[in-house]
């Protein structure tokens, strides 16, 4: 089955979001099926944002922090690290993988590994197959940039 | 404040099982100082348990709500309209506001998704303590304004036990003992004579050994 998974990607406006600027003004592609959302912090992440991500058709949520001690707000990736923990064990007890969040600390000169990150975390969204939340869904996506497949 | 925290989702799955149409209720006062029943987490309640539904392939409708305060009838009357429809309620307020909700509309099933904890206060982010057993009978003017009875593991009144050490409480090195509390308080004070009032044997009868309890102002009643 030819597979495109629909990917969110939240993105620390202070790193990664930068990370995938720069991977752009090198005109390196990644895969377009990654849908970035631009955060002013990964602390202003909430569950919930995750949560309707996958609701409304993700098959993969990633995050992208700062690394540790460099958050512009002290402590905005500590905090969202604790979150993706909590919503990976609430995930699995609802049965969704939890492979299919994932979290990683990036900084704003790492467009390299940026583009690893996403071109990897595409992959093994694509093996994982479609969201279990959405092969039986009868739910439509509601929001633009969220592929159905 | 009354402190709860929100049982496990698969525990709340467990209890729903057979529903169509689902109304998940929050409460904006205590539960949602203590992060557990307001506004956020009844949208991530809700959202859950819609992704479980998705993921088992089952057409069940969980729509959210929230009021002021789910422990007065006024507030929970406001739900009238919201709860037309549904088969089920689910209330995330503490054990009060599910009995309100109950009484209000005694048509429809209500489960719990909290365990009411108890009374208390958020010490810091993301912690809470307790501070209350409402027995009935405050006695916190001779304690220096530390409660032997939630404070002390054993509800103690002529405290403390042989078990306190440097300030520790023997079932736990975690927990402060109750009475060491009261002793450094008193002695801040300057009032440690209050230690050598001999408290009697407590009345249990207005605490929970007394029934359900209730308070009855006259001049207020209509």
């Amino acid at each position: 089955m030819d597979f495109t998974p629909a990917i969110v990607a939240f993105c620390c406006e202070n790193s990664a979001y930068r990370a995938a600027d720069l991977a752009g003004t090198k005109q390196e592609g990644y895969p377009s099926n990654v849908k970035l959302c631009r955060l002013p912090c990964s602390g202003k992440l909430e569950i919930i944002h995750i949560l309707k991500a996958f609701e409304e058709g993700a098959d993969g949520v990633f995050v992208f922090a700062c690394h540790p001690d460099s958050c512009k707000f002290l402590l905005g990736n500590v905090r969202a690290g604790k979150r993706i923990d909590h919503t990976n064990t609430l995930l699995e007890k609802i049965g969704i993988e939890k492979e299919r969040l994932r979290f990683f600390n990036l900084s704003e000169l790492e467009w390299t590994t940026f583009l690893d990150l996403v071109r990897q975390g595409n992959e093994s969204i694509k093996s994982l197959g479609p969201s279990p939340a959405k092969v039986h869904s009868t739910v439509i996506p509601a929001k633009a940039g969220i592929q159905k497949s | 404040m009354i402190v709860a925290e929100q049982k496990d989702i698969t525990e709340i799955i467990k209890m729903i099982e057979g529903y169509q149409k689902i109304l998940v209720i929050g409460c904006d006062t205590c539960v949602t100082v203590c992060l557990a029943g307001g506004v956020k987490e009844v949208a991530i309640l809700a959202s859950s348990l819609r992704l479980a539904y998705q993921v088992q392939g089952k057409e069940v409708q969980v729509h959210e709500t929230s009021i002021e305060r789910q422990c007065e009838k006024e507030f929970v009357d406001s739900l009238k309209s919201a709860v037309k429809g549904h088969d089920l309620l689910i209330s995330t307020g503490c054990g009060i506001g599910v009995q309100t909700i109950a009484e209000q509309f005694p048509d429809l099933p209500v489960i719990p998704a909290l365990n009411t904890s108890f009374l208390g206060l958020p010490e810091k982010q993301g912690v809470w303590v307790e501070r209350c057993q409402a027995c009935g009978q405050c006695i916190l003017d001779k304690t220096g304004g530390i409660c032997p009875i939630s404070r002390c593991s054993k509800s103690l009144l002529n405290g403390p036990c042989g078990g306190s050490q440097n300030g520790k409480c023997e079932i736990n090195k975690d927990i402060d003992c109750g009475w060491h509390l009261i002793y450094e308080r008193l002695k801040a004070l300057n009032r440690l004579e209050c230690l050598e009032e001999i408290m009697p044997v407590k009345n249990w009868s207005t605490s929970r050994d007394g029934g359900p309890r209730k308070v009855i102002r006259e001049d207020m009643c209509l």
